[in-house]
């Protein structure tokens, strides 16, 4: 049974990426987009703001529309054998089943396959939703993203778990596994989500120099 | 009976000078200063790759060739190294046309894949990666916790061994694990040069680990 998801924080777009979080007949990687928003800083990320509604949607969001539109991309799972069609409408409804979700609080819904890079979309984005592994995590992070990362529970000894857990604990992301991702959506205040320092990959160059014996 | 014996000795005997071997291979050695060095970097799928490829940024171009090794059904690593190293010539174009190859072996296990038959394709891994390993003879392995490293960085042990060629084995820890090692962190936390952690609850359980902070 499909539910929309309530009145809540109207968040525009969502970005998406849940590789493999989603039950194994389909493994695709979902991604939507948020429209732009303006200024960043090293400080607490303030709230969520309604984003203005594209004009073909005007007149007809209901109270319940929680996202103006939803961009997925989906690409069969990398190494196994299931057969994945990776069909849009099967990936959508893949999705949207999973969720609980009606096509109609995602508003305009468009579909995309893999992407270099996700940049230019985590640049519009105000909100991600991504699975908890590192890259990820890491790439929506260092944007400064308010993040929720959907846990994949099939995963050996849950590693995604472990880092959602210790990024959570820090301050940093929310988390939650498919059944929850609804709920979380309704109740997450993002004001109390810290910045994230970035890493320092010069300290391993330096190491690694040093014990192989590099010379300058 | 005689015969028997003899074999069992022989045995006995080539096991002691394995283990004597494996010793002197692993004891600390000093840096040998030198201007290059040839790299075997193990990129495993999605994650794994992304993280490697972080480390690898900040490094010199002393650190040629860069030998990357692959999951034969791994496509998108092999994209994703290809946009790096494209990225990277371009970010330095007075440098030398790069000088990278990317290889493939088997998986040595699939997600959910049982560990009896993990054990087997582990073994057929080993087979086709020490010939590679062989081939390649680099100077120094890089890898970060994906199943395909253990057969390759056991091939390098082995060619120090049977007396070919010292490798530099270093082992990155995914920064997904917080808390806990990977599986292949717990086999090559013995068996590698440097074993490097980035989180400090594990510095604290693992203290012959090197701890650099953050560092993805």
């Amino acid at each position: 049974m499909l539910h929309t998801l309530g009145p809540g924080p109207a968040w525009g777009r969502a970005v998406v990426a849940l590789r493999r979080a989603l039950p194994s007949t389909t493994r695709p990687v979902l991604l939507g987009t948020l429209p732009r928003r303006s200024g960043r800083g090293r400080r607490a990320l303030p709230p969520p703001q309604a984003p203005s509604r594209p004009a073909s949607l005007r007149g007809t969001v209901s109270r319940e529309r929680a996202f103006s539109g939803l961009v997925v991309r989906a690409t069969p799972a990398v190494g196994h054998d299931d057969p994945v069609p990776c069909s849009p409408s099967l990936v959508c409804d893949t999705f949207f089943r999973v969720f609980a979700w009606s096509p109609s609080s995602c508003g305009a819904i468009s579909f995309t396959t893999y992407k270099d890079s996700l940049k230019e979309d985590l640049q519009k984005a105000d909100l991600v939703i991504s699975h908890a592994g590192a890259g990820s995590c890491l790439e929506s992070l260092e944007k400064r993203k308010p993040l929720t990362v959907v846990i994949n529970e099939k995963l050996m000894n849950n590693h995604q778990l472990e880092l959602a857990k210790q990024l959570h604990k820090d301050g940093h992301l929310f988390y939650c596994t498919c059944g929850t991702l609804p709920g979380l959506l309704q109740s997450m205040d993002f004001s109390t989500l810290k910045c994230f320092p970035l890493g320092q990959p010069e300290k391993f160059s330096a190491f690694l120099d040093k014990v192989v014996g590099l010379q300058k | 009976m005689g015969g028997t014996l003899i074999l069992a000795a022989a045995a006995g005997a080539v096991a002691v000078l394995l283990a004597v071997r494996l010793w002197v291979v692993l004891r600390p050695h000093a840096a040998v200063p030198r201007r290059s060095l040839s790299l075997l970097v193990v990129a495993g799928s999605g994650g794994h790759t992304t993280e490697i490829l972080r480390l690898l940024e900040n490094l010199s171009d002393a650190y040629s060739p860069r030998h990357y090794i692959i999951a034969d059904t791994d496509e998108m690593s092999a994209h994703k190294i290809n946009s790096f190293e494209v990225n990277r010539a371009d970010r330095n174009p007075g440098a030398m046309f790069p000088e990278y190859y990317i290889h493939r072996i088997p998986r040595s296990r699939e997600v959910q894949q049982s560990w009896l038959s993990t054990v087997l394709t582990t073994l057929y891994s080993m087979w086709l990666s020490f010939p590679l390993t062989h081939r390649v003879k680099p100077d120094l392995v890089l890898c970060n916790g994906p199943g395909t490293c253990v057969p390759i960085c056991i091939s390098a042990l082995l060619l120090g061994i049977l007396g070919i060629k010292k490798v530099i084995i270093v082992y990155v820890e995914s920064i997904c694990r917080v808390e806990h090692l990977s599986l292949s962190g717990k086999i090559l936390f013995h068996l590698s040069d440097y074993f490097i952690v980035q989180w400090p609850t594990l510095k604290e359980k693992y203290p012959k680990s090197v701890y650099l902070g953050r560092i993805v």
